[in-house]
């Protein structure tokens, strides 16, 4: 595995509050002073219990002190004497939250997810109003997704608000990495995976000068886009990094909540009415599948995985998500990526409040994510994160497409197997006489003279050996394949 | 009517006196808070504050005023 492993994450360095280091056995929060009695005053009231119950909120247990100079022993990190001594001293809390299963980032995400980690922000949000406590940023970093359902993990993100505070200030950050990404997407057509370039999303004015005067009026770029673009052209430009308080307090939450409300708005308006792609009736409209070789292929990865009794599961070209489903009916955590993100979403739609343990994301295998941030160790790659994650990997009906539309070399397809599964592989081989594979080739014959079964099994019996295969009457192949 | 009137007036120049001698200080928070959005903010905070307010002050008017057409019906 080591070939596909990154530089390791950096310790988060932005909020000047504290930092989160991601173990094994959990996220480790340190918490400078004074934050840290605000933090703790805030873990002790009800409402940090409620959202923690709920789902909403990522539990926290306080480490104790000795134990964290121990658990970083024994994670073989050096540590000398007075760095533990000064760790005592400046970081006198340190918190422990329980590992998401599968840490995914919002350029992966489909709209269903922008909006559902939207929605959870501004909801906690106007839960914290309502307590006199309020977030201080919101960013689509600080959610994750225990398959569709957010958990906001950012619990440094919550403070005391000031009395009679009438400006939320991270009220600019939600608009320009919440509103004007999934805004731009709905609007301009401009991918939502193009935010891993945009740490801090988009700023009304980018938006502004490709938004056509229509779509300036109308909203919510009326009052996201143009209104403020426009009254910024007229202000002075000097300074404006300052607080408004009231001295009632009454009022103050009104206009908070009223806000909030505001955002969840424009949020909604964004929704995608549900387009269609090449992918998205796919399922329901092959012709290349009869349905005696669909019962058989579903019978066949229904006995092989039943045969892998696997916990962790990667669906690559996932489509509609019928395999997924089967997985997760297993009982394992199943990660389906697809590269279209119209059939992503529809998966995501389909699946939301479902309580299945199935996460959908935008992700090409042939050009997957990578590590983004100061270093490139802010933020992982794909295959840094699946590296050693996953105990068996299905790639059913897509292999054709690795090999012909992204041209990748069957050695460095069974190789790249060989590293994303710790243990099974389901692969259906697709053969160069299949009708789909010859809508690929589109006349490059000579591309593809070497693909043949013959050379796909020497390639993937270097890394697997194999644990049952079945031929289907259209003339594809299911295997069931062991690592060695 | 014209003291109801009067009334309005002079809520409306006190909250806007409260609203343009709020506390006005440095902020203390890491993101980025924008300008052209922070403007934006401030104004919608201004007209969603003082919408509020006159609905209060206008729900208290006739609360009393009902109350009173009350006790003189009793009367």
């Amino acid at each position: 595995m080591a070939e596909l492993l990154s530089f390791p994450l950096l310790p988060t360095f932005r909020d000047p509050a504290g930092s989160v280091e991601l173990r094994p056995d959990g996220a480790y929060r340190r918490i400078r002073a004074p934050f840290d009695a605000e933090i703790l005053a805030f873990l002790a009231l009800p409402i940090a219990s409620r959202l923690v119950s709920q789902g909403r909120l990522v539990a926290s247990e306080i480490v104790p002190q000795a134990a964290t100079a121990s658990q970083r022993l024994a994670v073989n990190q050096p540590v000398v004497a007075d760095q533990l001594a000064e760790a005592s001293e400046s970081d006198p809390l340190v918190l422990r939250h329980p590992r998401v299963s599968f840490t995914s980032y919002p350029w992966e995400w489909s709209p269903a997810l922008w909006l559902a980690a939207a929605e959870l922000t501004l909801s906690l949000s106007s839960d914290l109003v309502r307590e006199g406590w309020q977030l201080k940023d919101a960013t689509p970093l600080n959610v994750l997704f225990e398959g569709t359902r957010p958990i906001f993990v950012d619990v440094l993100s919550i403070e005391r608000a000031r009395p009679g505070e009438t400006i939320w200030l991270a009220y600019g950050q939600f608009i320009r990495t919440f509103v004007l990404p999934m805004l731009a997407h709905a609007r301009l057509g401009w991918p939502l995976d193009t935010v891993l370039t945009r740490r801090d999303g988009y700023e009304p004015e980018e938006v502004y000068a490709a938004l056509g005067w229509p779509a300036r009026l109308s909203r919510p770029a009326l009052s996201a886009v143009t209104l403020p673009v426009l009254l910024a052209g007229r202000g002075s430009g000097g300074s404006v990094s300052t607080t408004r308080t009231v001295k009632d307090p009454e009022l103050a939450r009104e206009v908070m909540l009223k806000m909030l409300d505001g955002l969840r708005r424009k949020m909604l308006r964004l929704a995608p009415k549900q387009r269609s792609s090449t992918w998205t009736d796919y399922a329901e409209t092959a012709t290349h599948y009869s349905d005696d070789d669909h019962a058989r292929k579903r019978e066949f990865v229904s006995h092989a995985l039943a045969a892998a009794k696997p916990s962790r599961v990667l669906d690559v070209g996932c489509n509609s998500g019928a395999y997924s489903r089967l997985a997760a009916e297993t009982g394992a955590e199943v990660v389906s990526i697809d590269t279209d993100v119209e059939t992503v979403d529809r998966l995501v739609t389909s699946l939301q409040g479902s309580g299945k343990k199935i996460l959908p994301l935008h992700v090409d295998l042939a050009r997957p994510t990578p590590a983004t941030g100061w270093e490139n160790r802010e933020t992982s790659s794909f295959l840094g994160r699946a590296s050693g994650h996953f105990d068996t990997v299905m790639m059913l009906a897509v292999i054709h497409h690795v090999l012909l539309s992204s041209q990748i070399p069957m050695d460095r397809i069974a190789a790249l197997c060989g590293n994303l599964t710790t243990r099974n592989l389901i692969v259906e081989w697709v053969p160069p006489t299949d009708v789909k594979f010859r809508e690929l080739v589109r006349g490059r014959e000579a591309l593809c003279g070497h693909i043949t079964e013959i050379a796909f099994r020497e390639v993937f019996l270097r890394h697997f050996t194999i644990a049952r295969e079945c031929r289907l009457a259209n003339g594809r192949v299911l295997l069931h394949l062991r690592k060695r | 009517m014209n003291s109801l009137k009067l009334k309005y007036a002079v809520v409306t120049a006190l909250l806007f006196i409260a609203l343009a001698a709020s506390l006005e200080r440095p902020a203390y928070a890491y993101v980025d808070p924008g300008s052209s959005l922070l403007l934006f903010q401030s104004v919608s905070a201004v007209v969603t504050g003082t919408l509020f307010y006159f609905r209060r002050r206008l729900k208290s008017l006739l609360g009393r005023s009902s109350g009173n057409s009350t006790t003189a019906s009793e009367k």
